[in-house]
């Protein structure tokens, strides 16, 4: 006997119509098979109709809010190294280009003469500085002196901050701020 | 949704950590109930379901408004965990720990719980004879009442491939029923093994 297409209109009732309807009653008493098949389907469906819905261990949303700091303190790492390699790589490519170009433009022999050249003017710098800053020290009065330095120390200090903060922010911020 | 959920998602979606903690809370069992009957592991649905409301979490800016939520949520749970189910070989279902039942409130009938919970083991067992998709689409159709249109936009199929994949899955439901049926309760518990 063929079983189509009764056999798929069992398992798609409710897009019959009412003539196609009939056909399936008609072929289901005729035929033992597809009687068989429809009464499983029709016990199965029968249990489908109110299925039970599981619930998760309590405690779910404070298992997400925790999972969220963990995923977010990962996500604020990954972007700390992002910026420090960014940073590290962007210098390795200036030294190696300037590197580079040195070499493109002259020889060994040439930078050993310019690095000679560079000593003795650093020494030579270094010499007329401190004699400049020992006649300074000798022709103005100790007070004002020690004011000058503390200003100069403070001055670094502010700097100093603002430099490490700027690299702090940067590195934190974007992550803190969605 | 009501309003009151929906003012919760408006806050969410403008980076309220708070108020999605609160759509995590009530959504937490449509969502969990899915990847499990998607995966028959506790566990693994517990995972799943994490790993869902943080998919949301991330792409809530994209979140289409004139879409209902609890479809494009239950969409990206049944996305991942069919994802899943493709990427592991041998499904497992572990039918002897079961989750807590949503349970209604009235004195319940042990006969009737003992019942149910022997029900739901089948019925795991059954759904473990279908592949993702088509368990997808059973349990959309039946656990949450969606009709085929709702299926083929949370599964991204045509409305004819949701109902070829409909008819496929009740039939296979059926046979595999018809075996299960004829054995008797304790029979069936002995014989049974775990990894089916
Ligand atoms: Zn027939």
């Amino acid at each position: 006997m063929n079983h189509q297409p009764f056999e798929t209109w069992i398992f798609a009732q409710e897009d019959l119509n009412e003539a196609d309807r009939l056909a399936l009653q008609q072929h289901l008493e005729a035929c033992q098979a597809c009687r068989s098949l429809q009464e499983k389907w029709e016990s199965l469906h029968e249990e489908l109709q109110a299925p039970a819905m599981l619930a998760p261990r309590a405690g779910f949303t404070r298992r997400w809010k925790a999972g969220l700091a963990e995923k977010r303190l990962r996500e604020q790492r990954r972007q700390a190294w992002k910026v420090f390699l960014t940073f590290s790589g962007a210098t390795t490519a200036v030294v190696l280009v300037m590197i580079a170009y040195a070499l493109l433009t002259s020889t060994p022999a040439e930078w050993v003469q310019a690095a000679m050249r560079t000593v003795t003017e650093t020494v030579g710098t270094y010499s007329a500085v401190r004699e400049l800053t020992t006649a300074w020290m000798n022709l103005t009065p100790l007070g004002l002196n020690i004011v000058i330095w503390i200003a100069l120390g403070v001055t670094f200090c502010i700097l100093a901050f603002i430099w490490v903060y700027a690299i702090w922010r940067t590195a934190f911020a974007g992550v803190w701020n969605k | 949704m009501n309003n009151l959920e929906a003012g919760w998602l408006q806050r969410a979606i403008q980076g309220d950590q708070d108020a999605f903690a609160y759509i995590v809370e009530t959504y937490q069992r449509p969502v969990y109930n899915l990847c499990y009957r998607m995966l028959g592991d506790p566990q693994e649905a517990e995972d799943a379901s994490q790993e869902t409301f943080w998919r949301a979490y991330q792409a809530l800016r994209r979140y289409d408004q004139q879409r209902s939520f609890i479809t494009w949520l239950l969409s990206i749970a049944a996305h991942y965990c069919i994802d899943l189910q493709r990427k592991r070989r041998f499904p497992v279902m572990a039918l002897d720990i079961l989750p807590e039942e949503d349970v209604p409130d009235s004195a319940p009938d042990p006969e009737k719980v003992f019942n149910e919970m022997e029900q739901k083991g089948q019925m795991q067992t059954l759904l473990s004879h279908l592949g993702p998709q088509d368990r997808a689409a059973i349990v959309l159709r039946y656990w949450y009442e969606f009709s085929e249109e709702e299926i083929a936009r949370t599964l991204s199929l045509t409305v004819s491939a949701v109902k070829s994949r409909l008819f496929r899955a009740r039939k296979e439901m059926a046979l595999a029923w018809e075996k299960h049926s004829t054995l008797s309760l304790p029979e069936r518990r002995k014989n049974e093994s775990p990894a089916l």
